[in-house]
């Protein structure tokens, strides 16, 4: 007798050995810290002292200031802008390891692209002070050239840089991994069909690779969305951005409460933000008319 | 003779110290079907890469009628290509794949791409599944897509890189007929790199074939077929077997199996190495000792069936496999199993010896 041929879904040891860490991890130290981090925006700070409660009193309060609204919106903008600056810088380096480079320079741009990481990142925002600030060896510079100086810290312009500095290496790599998956043959093709090398980059190389330079446009927004050390020691902190709002909450009033609802708001702008670059490179273009 | 529509003029390809093309010089008339085809690595789809423009020849020189191409580059050329791995951009649909050239080579507006385009849609019978991703389409639906944007440009000249080789059997032999069809209603030349004579005789009016970056032979099926310039076409073509031997006088060679006449080709010089062909279909297979000249005795290994044909292997007394091809009507005539002794003999006038040197 033929059995039912109904699959069933079986128990798969292997799959759920080598599942099982990534799970446990994800768990203990994603999922339960968010439901920390979400319940504690309920709770109630008395006389500096960090009360268990539930109270809708910090959502109201953090949502119904100026400075929030502005300090979200200003990190936001910041966070698209260097998405969108990071691409474009990247775009060309990555291209050109993706598609001229030697095998040999191919090797030595990626050693050279993971380096930055060996050192500390706010090392490295320092050095970016000396480089930047009125004194500095840009403006030193400028200065020969009769021009400046130029006010480049404690500004949009100064974060910018430290944004830059902490994502262009990853962008360059995500999309250079994109870029070379593309099959070649495609490249042939719209060369064959006569696409120019500016053309064939438009209306076939970024097509082909959408998916890898959304991702990695995304990453960019992602870290810069979250980070504190650019727009504290470069950019001044003023406007705050949302990272910076979180440590002003926990320093004047000990108000881990609303910095948690800072945190929250962040995380879910985030989750928001990365749905949308999932369904913009996933979607179906094909599908439009 | 009319100008050539496709000069190939010494030239020449290398990758570092490997040499992909050897210098070679050829022709390609207006409205011919010309077949490269050669085993893997011998040359054939970096020539056409090279005539395409994406490989930059080492030396030599490529000319479109009278002009120039060799350095041009490939989007300034005029032949579109049909890829094996078909190409198509997975991020359009077929009928945006379709007009792709027509936007960009053409420079067509969107409605007259958009009607240029459907024609061929229709033509190609693939107009159903315009709006459709190429994903979603079947190898053979893909390889009409890739020819409907090649011809979309009506081109004078269509590069085909081994289009039919990712297709089943069934389907190859189908597009075949439908490529020899639109060849011969387009009048467009069509440049043909295949590794599979089938495909090459079926379809093409001449034959190039390359070996290991060398031009052997080029000429009709009919000229490669019975006339091959050296052993390894012959091999190739395999229609023969192959026998060598010493020249003697009055056409004989002298070989291992016997002394046989072998009047075609070119005469066997006495005391130099002669080689002969003995056609497949020009044997005649006989249970008993019939006393005929040019007879060899055999072992019989196997038989394979094609259609109306069969085609016999036989052993002879110094290891060389002898093909036989026979009507299957033949067989009645004869019963076989393998390992009995049969008698073959052939026409002195069929065996063809290859030139030498």
């Amino acid at each position: 007798m033929a059995p039912s041929s109904k699959p069933r879904r079986r128990f798969d040891g292997f799959a759920t050995f080598w599942g099982a860490p990534a799970l446990i991890w994800q768990t203990a130290f994603f999922l339960v810290p968010l439901g920390l981090l979400v319940a504690m925006t309920f709770w109630a700070v008395k006389s500096y002292r960090l009360t268990p409660d539930f109270t809708a009193r910090n959502w109201e309060r953090m949502f119904t200031r100026d400075y929030f609204w502005t300090g979200y919106l200003y990190t936001f903008e910041l966070a698209a802008l260097v998405a969108v600056l990071a691409s474009v810088i990247a775009f060309p380096a990555a291209h050109y390891l993706a598609f001229r480079a030697s095998p040999r320079a191919r090797r030595i741009a990626i050693f050279l692209l993971v380096t930055p990481f060996f050192t500390s990142y706010l090392v490295r925002i320092y050095s970016w002070k000396i480089i930047l600030s009125t004194e500095g060896v840009l403006n030193v510079m400028f200065g020969w050239l009769g021009l400046g100086p130029f006010e480049m810290l404690n500004n949009a312009f100064g974060a910018t840089i430290g944004y830059l500095t902490l994502c262009l290496p990853l962008t360059v790599m995500i999309q250079y991994f994109a870029l070379s998956n593309i099959d070649r043959s495609l490249i042939g093709a719209a060369h064959n069909l006569g696409c120019g090398p500016l053309r064939t980059t438009v209306s076939v190389t970024i097509p082909a690779a959408k998916i890898g330079l959304i991702l990695a446009a995304t990453f960019a927004f992602i870290l810069t969305f979250g980070d504190y050390v650019s727009p504290a020691y470069l950019g001044g902190g003023t406007p705050p951005t949302l990272s910076i709002l979180i440590v002003d909450q926990t320093k004047s009033g000990n108000h881990w409460p609303r910095a948690s609802v800072v945190a929250v708001t962040m995380v879910f702008t985030l989750i928001t933000v990365l749905f949308a670059a999932l369904f913009a490179a996933y979607g179906r273009p094909g599908a439009k008319k | 003779m009319a100008k050539p529509i496709l000069t190939l003029h010494a030239l020449e390809k290398q990758f570092g110290s490997d040499t992909a093309l050897h210098p070679t010089t050829l022709t390609v008339e207006k409205g011919e079907f010309l077949a490269m085809m050669g085993p893997s690595g011998c040359g054939k789809s970096t020539t056409l890469r090279m005539i395409a423009g994406l490989e930059a020849p080492s030396a030599g020189q490529i000319r479109h009628w009278d002009r120039d191409i060799t350095n041009l580059p490939p989007w300034e050329r005029d032949m579109p290509m049909v890829w094996q791995s078909y190409a198509l951009f997975p991020f359009m649909t077929v009928r945006q794949n379709v007009e792709f050239g027509l936007k960009q080579k053409r420079r067509h507006a969107l409605p007259d791409r958009r009607r240029k385009a459907g024609e061929w849609l229709e033509r190609l019978d693939i107009a159903a599944m315009a709006d459709r991703r190429v994903n979603q389409l079947s190898g053979g639906q893909r390889q009409r897509v890739a020819l409907a944007r090649a011809l979309a440009l009506e081109p004078e000249i269509l590069l085909l890189d081994e289009p039919l080789s990712a297709l089943d059997a069934h389907l190859r032999l189908q597009m075949q007929a439908e490529l020899k069809r639109l060849h011969g209603e387009l009048g467009i030349t069509f440049l043909y790199v295949t590794h599979s004579q089938s495909e090459a005789f079926a379809m093409a009016d001449r034959v190039a074939i390359l070996n290991q970056g060398h031009l052997q032979q080029i000429g009709s099926a009919r000229e490669v077929y019975r006339a091959p310039a050296n052993r390894f076409v012959a091999e190739f073509v395999g229609a023969s077997t192959i026998i060598t031997g010493t020249g003697g006088p009055d056409h004989r060679v002298e070989t291992a199996v016997g002394t046989f006449t072998a009047k075609a080709g070119h005469p066997p010089q006495p005391g130099q190495l002669a080689t002969v062909l003995i056609p497949s279909n020009a044997v005649t297979l006989s249970a008993t000792e019939t006393g005929a000249e040019n007879a060899v005795t055999a072992t019989f290994l196997t038989e394979e069936f094609t259609g109306s044909f069969v085609t016999l292997y036989l052993l002879l007394a110094d290891q060389t496999q002898m093909k036989v091809q026979l009507q299957q009507s033949e067989l009645d005539r004869i019963t076989l199993i393998p390992g009995d002794t049969v008698h073959a003999h052939w026409p002195a006038e069929a065996a063809y010896v290859l030139k030498e040197g």
